[in-house]
């Protein structure tokens, strides 16, 4: 039988490689907004995990809302970054330091 | 008589001011004779002032002309207190004002700021009027500190010569460190009896319990209140330590250093302490102090002018050193027999600066001795002149300084204390010393031969130089047949020493035949021998002699000390504002903490990498931590 | 009658300097539209000290609106003898400043205007207002015109002097504010008529003593608050300086004497002697730093930090005149000698400034040690500056004079040694002003300068007319203390009554 916890538990695993994958990927900054994007889906499924396990939908409703906003978001970044290229002719994160104090 | 006594400050400042600020339509000779003329006036009113205080017994004219501050109790105000002390002051004042007025205007004809010189010599005596009148404390502050003033203004007259700025600049320093004590000194007599006003202090003197005052440094509340004024007359006055500036100030015009640092001004702490005679009265501590400085003042500045070989600072140590029997005097409350000395010195002082100015005139702006000699027989009417200044100083019989100096030796000697008889030998052998600086003087710029060069050239000055010489001569000879208004004068209304006196001839056939007399026999023959005859004695090279003679002539070094305080100061202004103010507050307060932060902040800038990695795991740390922390709470 | 006149004395020169700050066209309607301003204000400031009542004890002139209700703040004006006295100062001073410029050779010179026109409107604000958070307000607006003069117009090291100068007062008026709001929180209220009849308990009144204390100390500046005043002064232009040392330093008296000694008067006496003691080491050390400063300015600037620890000292020791006397005339005393410290120190100092600023214009230095003999060149200003420099130093006829004597004969019924360390300025004061004269005025010329550069006829009129109101303040102080006398005892009566 799988229970709530198993599914909560697949979901935090999902967030903790999505975090780590922000912070041990020093390379490429593709990766950072697919990490992102992973962290999302990991939210989305916890929302869907609680709207079944609590017999609401609009958890369920809610998701969609999030697909849609990830969707435009990655949209902007990926225009962003490749705007990035074609100043920087890299997208490497490590030379992107900008905001160092 | 209200009105005289107004317009008798009045007239002197308007001198002052037209003179002063006059443009150039007014010519340099009607400049100086108006404002002799003003002066004149003033004199004339001021006799008249006199002779009615003489002809009435017992009036003292008292009066406000105006209310200078009022504030709830407090009351100062601008008037006068006349007595018969302050009308022979006022008398004096203003024809020694008047003559130097006159000579004056020949004696300054040369220089380009003429009328700048008339405006502060009228400016002065308008203080020096406003110093005698008063009739409160703090008016007498005004006057004081206002010919001190015109005294820095003067001395640095020749404002290009380096030795006349600094001189001026010592004068008033100096003034200013008596002032200090003076102000505070009035503000203990203010604390006591809540007025500045003499007519209360006076008359509310006997109300005080002395007994429950507090004191201070093991002083009676009095005692230090006429300490701290008596060290603001030292400064003014020139006495030891606080004289180094008078023979300094020498440096302005002689005429100036007839009226300001002879006549008036030096004996301005004179009156003062005889002014506030009742007060000083009821001291024991601080008079027995003003009897020793006093009686060392007359001693070693009288040393001094025999070793002094510029004109015009013999005067200034002989000065000194009569101003000193006069604070002797003070010292054992014979307040109207110094004030006897100060008038007929007033006269004979003022007398010898003037032929001084008129020798100096004669050979060209030449003050050193050493290159005078024989000019008896150039200048007769000086050299006359210069005679009986020098008689009168050495108290020879029958002259003014022979009542005035031989009245307070005779004072003293009566005045049954151990310090006293100390102090009349003192004043004693000070006669003599008297007699062989002055007659030193007169020995070698009068007689022998002329050691400047050709004396053919030199010739007696005008008449406008020669009549206020000889006005003076006929005074310093005859004011002192006027010793029995002197000893009767009471000081306000208090006649507050017994003065034994038996009348004229008593007093000069006593006089003849006192100690004084084998002193100034004795220094007369000194110094003939000395001086005159040229005569060298083996004794005189003796070690001792020699070493006692640079002693005397480092002048105890006392301008020595004022010069290493003055740089003292300068020193410690200079280390505390490079240590203290930069160093300490600026530097490390002010500037410093802005510094600390600034490196604080570099620390905390390292956190921030800029990498979005390092803000993503510290983000995802800070969470876990608190998230341990609420946790631990909670379980 | 004019109603409104405070409100007029304040916006008038505010607004006109905002429409200078729009207009840079034509230099000589510039300058003659300045002078008509400010002289405008001189002659509605006479106005309103002609028809002040002296006798009344409450303030007058009142004007009182709400303004934010729900905090208790309102648009309260209103002046007693003290303030108007020291309005006229300002409006004087600021008029002259203003005919002084007129000989500048500046940039921007409509803002430079605009700047004094505003700081003379704000600092009649602050003179007049009643509330506390519009006394705070315009109490910290008159930083901004003053950082601006120092800031833009300035001698080279002008950012760091301005910076300094700004932080230091905001550090002080944060506290300031603080006390305000912790009045507000106990007794409701801004108004200065609560405020004086407000109680506190000692503990609170300590605390808020020593806040406010603070904020006017560094303004007046007390030692060891005083660091900014040299700098602020050395880098600001001439009228700058003029305006910092006449005008800026008496809003901090004047705080004092209007929040802080009536407010909190139990605290004040419970720690007065440290105050009285950072009064007394301002008049000795900062006067001895004077005598070997080598910038004209900076000798000033310390004087006047000696000379303002006359007018704090006058102020602390009311509590120790109390204790032993009780009695509520040397308190008036005390204080009227600090007040006409104020005044008078407002006159002198104006005066020194625009003398050394005159003398760096030709001879472009203002160290001491590049100049000498200046009276073979330029008499005219060489006798003013003289005449300024003994006015420095406490002579009698002078106005300094009189407050330096009421403060020292004060002191020694308070205690001894303050009477003894306050009368060292005798001698210190001679000793740095003439000095400075020795060194300055007399001797040899030093650079010579080929030409005629004594004072032309505008110079000589302000100089010349400053030195008759100090001749006159010195020989007629009366005028003053009668006006101040009234509010004085009401502000005395004030601060017994809550002992």
């Amino acid at each position: 039988m799988i229970t709530m916890t198993h599914y909560l538990v697949f979901s935090l695993l999902l967030f903790c490689i999505s975090i780590a994958g922000i912070f041990i990927n020093r390379k490429n900054i593709l990766l950072l907004l697919m990490s992102i994007e992973l962290m999302l889906l990991s939210v989305n499924t916890n929302f869907i995990v609680f709207s079944h396990f609590s017999n609401d939908i609009t958890g369920q409703v809610f998701v969609f809302f999030i697909l849609a906003v990830a969707a435009a978001e990655s949209a902007i970044g990926l225009a962003i970054i490749v705007a990035l290229y074609r100043v920087k002719n890299s997208i490497e994160i490590n030379l992107i330091n900008k905001l160092k104090g | 008589m209200e009105l005289l006594l107004l317009f008798i400050p009045l007239l002197l400042l308007t001198s002052s001011l037209i003179v002063g600020l006059s443009s150039n339509n007014l010519g340099k000779i009607s400049a100086g004779i108006l404002s002799s003329t003003l002066v004149f006036v003033a004199l004339i009113f001021s006799s008249i002032i006199l002779f009615n205080i003489y002809k009435h017994e017992d009036q003292i004219l008292y009066e406000n002309f105006y209310n200078w501050i009022s504030i709830s109790s407090l009351e100062i105000g601008i008037g006068y207190l006349i007595d018969k002390f302050s009308a022979v002051m006022l008398f004096v004042v203003l024809l020694i004002s008047f003559v130097v007025h006159v000579y004056s205007i020949s004696y300054m004809s040369e220089e380009k700021d003429f009328k700048r010189f008339f405006s502060y010599i009228a400016l002065f005596t308008f203080s020096m009027i406003l110093l005698v009148m008063s009739n409160n404390l703090i008016q007498l502050f005004i006057g004081w500190e206002g010919v001190g003033l015109v005294s820095y203004l003067l001395i640095g007259f020749f404002y290009k010569k380096e030795s006349a700025i600094k001189a001026n600049l010592k004068a008033f320093l100096i003034n200013r460190i008596g002032d200090m004590f003076f102000i505070l000194g009035i503000a203990m007599i203010y604390a006591l009896f809540d007025s500045f006003d003499y007519r209360t202090i006076f008359i509310n003197i006997n109300k005080v319990d002395f007994e429950n005052l507090d004191s201070y440094f093991g002083l009676s509340y009095l005692d230090l209140s006429c300490l701290f004024l008596f060290i603001g007359a030292m400064a003014k006055s020139a006495q030891i330590p606080l004289h180094v500036w008078l023979p300094d100030s020498m440096e302005g015009p002689t005429p100036i250093s007839a009226l300001i640092h002879a006549a008036t001004m030096v004996t301005a702490g004179i009156f003062m302490v005889g002014r506030l005679s009742p007060l000083f009265e009821l001291t024991d501590f601080t008079n027995s102090f003003i009897l020793i400085i006093g009686s060392s003042t007359a001693l070693f500045m009288g040393l001094i002018a025999i070793y002094e070989n510029d004109i015009k600072r013999v005067i200034a140590y002989s000065t000194i050193s009569q101003l000193g029997y006069m604070v002797a005097a003070l010292g054992i409350s014979a307040y109207t027999v110094s004030f006897f000395h100060l008038f007929t010195h007033a006269f004979f002082k003022a007398l010898l600066f003037l032929c001084a100015g008129s020798i100096i005139m004669s050979l060209h702006h030449n003050q050193d001795i050493t290159k005078m000699g024989g000019l008896r027989s150039k200048l007769p009417v000086t050299y006359i002149c210069f005679l009986i200044g020098t008689l009168s100083i050495i108290g020879f019989p029958l002259t003014s300084g022979f009542f005035s100096k031989d009245l307070i030796l005779e004072v003293m000697l009566d005045n049954n204390s151990t310090i006293s008889f100390v102090s009349y030998n003192m004043l004693l052998i000070g006669a003599l010393v008297t007699v062989i600086y002055s007659l030193r003087l007169l020995f070698i710029v009068f007689h022998g031969d002329f050691r400047g060069g050709k004396l053919s050239s030199i010739k007696e000055q005008s008449m406008i130089i020669l009549l206020p010489l000889i006005l003076l001569a006929i005074f310093s000879l005859f004011s002192g047949y006027l010793i029995k208004t002197f000893v009767d004068m009471p000081i306000y209304f208090y006649g507050l020493k017994d003065i034994h006196y038996e009348g004229m001839l008593p007093f000069i056939s006593h006089g003849i035949l006192s100690p004084a007399s084998i002193a100034l026999i004795t220094g007369f023959f000194a110094a003939k021998i000395l001086y005159k005859d040229e005569r060298k004695f083996k004794m005189l090279n003796s070690a001792i002699t020699i070493k006692l003679k640079s002693f005397i002539q480092t002048k105890y070094k006392f301008d020595e000390l004022f010069i290493y305080s003055s740089n003292k100061t300068k020193k410690i202004s200079s280390l505390l504002a490079s240590k203290f103010d930069i160093g300490l507050i600026d530097g490390f307060i002010v500037n410093g903490l802005p510094k600390k932060i600034n490196k604080l902040s570099q620390i905390l800038k390292s956190l921030s990498s800029g990498y979005l990695y390092h803000y993503a795991f510290l983000f995802v740390f800070s969470i876990v931590v608190i998230f341990g922390i609420i946790l631990a709470r909670i379980l | 009658m004019i109603s409104n006149i405070l409100s007029l004395l304040i916006w008038v020169p505010i607004l006109s300097g905002i429409i200078l700050y729009f207009y840079n066209r034509n230099e000589k309607i510039l300058n003659i539209y300045n002078v008509l301003i400010n002289f405008f204000v001189l002659a509605l400031s006479i106005y309103l000290l002609i028809n002040f009542k002296q006798d009344v004890e409450a303030f007058q002139f009142i004007e009182k609106y709400n303004w934010i209700n729900t905090l208790n703040i309102q648009y309260f004006l209103g002046v007693d003898g003290i303030s108007t006295l020291l309005i006229i100062l300002n409006t004087i001073i600021f008029f002259i400043v203003s005919i002084y410029n007129l000989n500048l050779k500046i940039d921007k010179r409509n803002q430079y205007y605009a700047s004094f026109l505003i700081a003379n409107g704000l600092t009649i604000g602050v003179f007049s207002s009643l509330d506390a958070i519009l006394f705070y307000i315009f109490f910290e607006a008159l930083l901004i015109p003053m950082f601006l003069i120092i800031g833009i117009w300035g001698g080279a090291n002008r950012i760091y002097a301005s910076i300094k100068f700004f932080i230091y007062t905001f550090f002080g008026s944060v506290l300031l504010l603080i006390s305000f709001l912790y009045i507000n929180s106990k007794i409701s209220s801004f108004d200065i008529n609560y405020l004086y009849d407000a109680n506190f308990t000692l503990v609170e009144q300590e605390w808020l003593f020593i806040a406010m204390a603070i904020a006017f100390a560094i303004k007046i500046p007390m030692f060891p608050f005083h660091t900014w005043l040299p700098d602020a002064h050395v880098q600001a232009p001439t009228s700058g300086s003029v305006v910092l040392a006449a005008i800026l330093l008496k809003v901090g008296a004047y705080g004092f004497i209007r929040y802080v000694l009536p407010v909190v008067p139990i605290g004040a006496m419970s720690l007065d002697i440290y105050f009285i003691i950072l009064s007394l080491i301002a008049i000795a050390y900062v006067g001895l730093i004077a005598i070997t400063q080598n910038d004209m300015k900076k000798l000033i600037a310390y004087s006047s930090i000696s000379h303002m620890g006359f007018v704090t000292l006058g102020f602390f020791i009311i509590f120790q005149l109390f204790e032993k006397t009780s009695n509520v005339d040397d308190l008036i005393i005390s204080l009227s000698g600090s007040l006409y410290q104020i005044i008078s120190h407002g006159f002198v100092s104006a005066s020194l400034f625009i003398c050394v600023g005159s003398i760096y214009d030709r001879y472009k230095t203002k160290k001491i040690s590049d100049l000498s003999g200046l009276l073979n060149q330029m008499p005219v200003y060489s006798w003013f500056f003289l005449f300024f420099a003994l006015a420095n130093c406490g002579l009698p006829g002078t106005s300094s004079f009189v407050g330096e004597l009421l403060i020292i004969i004060s002191s020694f019924k308070a205690n001894f040694i303050y009477a003894f360390i306050s009368s060292s300025t005798l001698i210190i004061s001679a000793f740095y002003s003439l000095w400075l004269v020795k060194r300055v005025i007399y001797g040899e010329i030093k650079i010579d300068l080929d030409k005629n550069i004594d004072a032309n006829n505008l110079e000589k009129l302000i100089l010349f007319t400053l030195a008759l109101i100090i001749i006159i303040l010195g020989i007629y102080p009366d005028f003053i203390m009668n006006f101040m006398n009234t509010s004085l005892r009401h502000i005395s009566e004030t601060i017994i009554f809550k002992l």
